[in-house]
C-alpha cells in the first residue's frame, strides 16, 4: 500500500478556526483520535559482520552468498506499534463532538471521553518507508499497517529482531473527504517505561491534557493523506496526486500544504559500522 | 483438556498420497461424521544471516505466518527466540524445544505481512519454504469425542492452480483426543496460556492416539511407523463449543508450526 500525503502546518491560535474550516470543507465534525506510538529498532543482523570477504571466488557458492549480501545490506528500518484508542462508546456521540468544536484552544478536549476507566486500544504494527526521491508535487511512500489481534507483541517484536525503545502519544482530529484523510494533529510526551508496561499502561489517558507537548509553541501538523492499495498503478497514482493537489488548492487560503521534507520522514537506520568488536 | 497428535508422514517423489485410501477406509468402517474440510497455510521464514555459509545453523531461528482452518479469520505468527547455545541433547523431544512467541493478526492481513517481511525486512529474514494443505478431510468419530484431520501438503502450486504429483511432500494427520471426562478446571484462554508448560501430553494419552491411528489404519496398509510425530495440549476443537470456535488456539498454532519448520 502506498501513501500519498501534502504537510502544513497549524499554529495554536489558529487551531480552532481550522478544524471548523475543515469541518464545513468535508461536511462533517471531527474525529477525535488518540494513538499511542511506540517506537521499535532493528537490531543489526549477525550477518553483516561475518560476511565473507570479498575475492575468494567459489563459483556458484558465491552466488548465493552475494545474493545474501544485497538481502542483509536492504536497509534497515524503524517499526511501530500504534495503539489506536478506541472511544468506550458511542453515547451520545453528536454531543460531545460538539463539545470538542467548541473548546478548541491549545488544550484539546479528549479527556470528556476518555475520562471513563479503561480504555481499548487497538494496536497495529507499523511500517513507512522513506518518501520517494526526486522533485514530487506529493509525498509518496510504501505504508503497511498489520492489525496484530493477540498475543504478547513486545515479546514477539523481540524475538523477530526489534527492541522497543521509546514512546509517544499523537492526539488530533481526523477528517474525511473522500478517499482523503485529513488529520490534524500534536505530539505529547510520554514517561518512558519498560516495553512490557508500554503496551498495557494506559493510565495516563484520563489526564491527557496534561501530558507536555513536543512543540512547545502547542502547534498542530495537518496532514492529508490517500492511501492506495496499488501504489505502482499509474493511473491511480495520478488520480491520488490530482486529488491532493485539488485539496491544496481548496484550503490555500486556511493553511498551506506541501510535500514533506524527505528525510525528516527517513525511517530507516543511519548505517553505522557494524565491525567495532 | 484435549490432547492431540500431528503425524507427518514424507512421500518420496512421484510417488502418490495415501490420504485417499484411508479416508474412504475410514468413513466405511466407522461411523463418521465429515466435518468442514481440513486446510492450512504455512510460510516459513529463516533468519537471513543463518543462511550465510559460515554461520552456525543450530543457532538459526524461524518466523512462521501460519493460517489455520481451525480458526477461521485468524493467522498465526510465530517467532522462535535466539538460541544461545547449541540446542541440549537430544534426549529433548522436539515438542518441548524452545516454543515460539505467537500473535495473532487478521487473516486478511497475511498476505500483506509476507509482502513487507520479503521486501522491507529482508535483512533479517529470508522467504524459506512455503505448504499448504488446500483440500482436506475432517472426520469426527465417537460423537466428536475423536476427530481426524488428513491432508495432502503441497508447496503452493502458483496461479495456475494444477496440482501435481511434483509438489506433493507429504502427508499430515492430526487427531484430536476430546476427553470429555475429565474435566480441568483453572484453563485460561487468555495469552497467558502461551506459558507452556502445561502442554505437554502424558506418555498415556500418547499411546492412546497412536494406539487410536493404529486402528483407524488398520487393513489399509498404510505404516506410520516412519512418520514423524509430535503431541501437545491443545483447547478444546469441539465445534459445539460455539464461543469457543475463531478464538486463537496457542498451542494447536505452535504444534502445526514445530511440524511443518522442519519437512523439506
Amino acid at each position: 500500500m502506498h501513501e500519498f500525503a501534502l504537510y502544513g502546518q497549524v499554529s495554536r491560535d489558529d487551531h480552532h478556526r481550522t478544524l471548523q474550516q475543515l469541518a464545513g470543507y468535508t461536511r462533517m465534525q471531527p474525529q477525535e483520535t488518540v494513538e499511542i506510538h511506540l517506537v521499535f529498532k532493528p537490531r543489526t543482523p549477525a550477518g553483516l559482520d561475518h560476511l565473507p570477504s570479498a575475492g575468494g571466488s567459489q563459483g556458484v557458492m558465491q552466488q548465493d552468498v552475494q545474493k545474501l549480501k544485497t538481502m542483509l545490506n536492504a536497509g534497515l528500518f524503524y517499526l511501530q506499534l500504534v495503539g489506536e484508542v478506541v472511544p468506550d462508546k458511542p453515547k451520545g456521540t453528536e454531543n460531545d463532538e460538539d463539545v470538542a468544536m467548541s473548546n478548541g484552544d491549545g488544550d484539546h478536549a479528549e479527556s470528556d471521553r476518555s475520562a471513563d476507566e479503561k480504555s481499548a486500544v487497538r494496536w497495529s504494527l507499523d511500517f513507512k518507508d522513506t518518501p520517494e526521491p526526486g522533485k514530487q508535487p506529493v509525498s509518496t511512500r510504501l505504508v503497511s499497517r498489520i492489525s496484530m489481534t493477540d498475543g504478547d507483541f513486545v515479546r514477539f517484536l523481540d524475538n523477530f529482531g526489534y527492541e522497543y525503545v521509546s514512546r509517544y502519544i499523537v492526539v488530533g482530529s481526523k477528517f474525511y473527504d473522500h478517499d482523503t484523510t485529513l488529520f490534524v494533529h500534536k505530539v505529547l510526551r510520554l514517561s518512558q517505561i519498560s516495553a512490557d508496561e508500554a503496551v498495557r499502561d494506559t493510565s495516563f489517558l484520563p489526564n491527557i491534557t496534561e501530558l507536555p507537548e513536543l512543540d512547545g509553541s502547542g502547534g498542530y501538523t495537518i496532514q492529508a493523506s490517500i492511501d492506495v492499495v496499488d501504489g505502482n498503478n499509474p493511473e491511480l497514482k495520478e488520480r491520488a496526486t490530482r486529488q491532493l493537489l485539488a485539496l491544496k488548492e481548496a484550503l490555500k487560503q486556511a493553511v498551506d500544504l506541501t510535500p514533506g521534507d524527505r528525510l525528516s520522514l527517513d525511517t530507516r537506520v543511519p548505517v553505522t559500522s557494524t565491525r567495532t568488536q | 483438556m484435549p490432547s492431540t497428535g500431528l503425524f507427518f508422514l514424507p512421500i518420496a517423489p512421484n510417488q502418490p498420497s495415501p490420504s485417499a485410501l484411508l479416508v474412504s477406509h475410514i468413513s466405511r468402517s466407522f461411523p463418521a461424521e465429515t466435518l468442514p474440510t481440513f486446510h492450512l497455510d504455512h510460510r516459513l521464514f529463516v533468519d537471513t544471516s543463518s543462511l550465510l555459509p559460515n554461520s552456525d545453523t543450530s543457532l538459526r531461528r524461524y518466523t512462521s505466518i501460519l493460517t489455520l482452518c481451525h480458526s477461521p479469520g485468524t493467522t498465526y505468527v510465530g517467532t522462535t527466540p535466539p538460541k544461545e547455545k547449541p540446542p541440549a541433547a537430544a534426549s529433548d523431544p522436539p515438542a518441548t524445544s524452545p516454543t515460539s512467541t505467537l500473535i495473532t493478526i487478521p487473516s486478511a492481513h497475511a498476505d500483506p505481512f509476507t509482502q513487507l517481511i520479503g521486501t522491507k525486512l529482508q535483512s533479517h529474514w529470508a522467504h524459506r519454504q512455503s505448504l499448504v494443505v488446500d483440500n482436506g478431510t475432517a472426520l469426527a468419530l465417537q460423537h466428536e469425542e475423536w476427530i481426524v484431520r488428513i491432508g495432502d501438503v503441497r508447496t503452493p502450486t502458483g496461479r495456475s492452480g494444477q496440482q501435481t504429483a511434483s509438489n506433493l511432500r507429504g502427508m499430515i494427520v492430526e487427531v484430536s483426543f476430546n476427553d470429555t471426562t475429565s474435566v480441568r478446571p483453572g484453563r485460561k484462554d487468555s495469552a497467558d496460556q502461551q506459558d507452556t508448560q502445561h502442554s505437554g501430553v502424558g506418555k498415556d494419552d500418547e499411546t492412546l492416539i497412536r494406539g487410536f491411528l493404529d486402528s483407524l489404519f488398520d487393513g489399509t496398509g498404510v505404516q506410520m511407523a516412519s512418520s514423524r510425530a509430535l503431541f501437545r495440549n491443545t483447547r478444546s476443537t469441539n465445534p459445539e463449543d460455539k464461543d469457543r470456535s475463531g478464538v486463537a488456539d496457542w498451542d494447536l498454532a505452535s504444534l502445526y508450526m514445530d511440524m511443518l519448520r522442519t519437512p523439506r
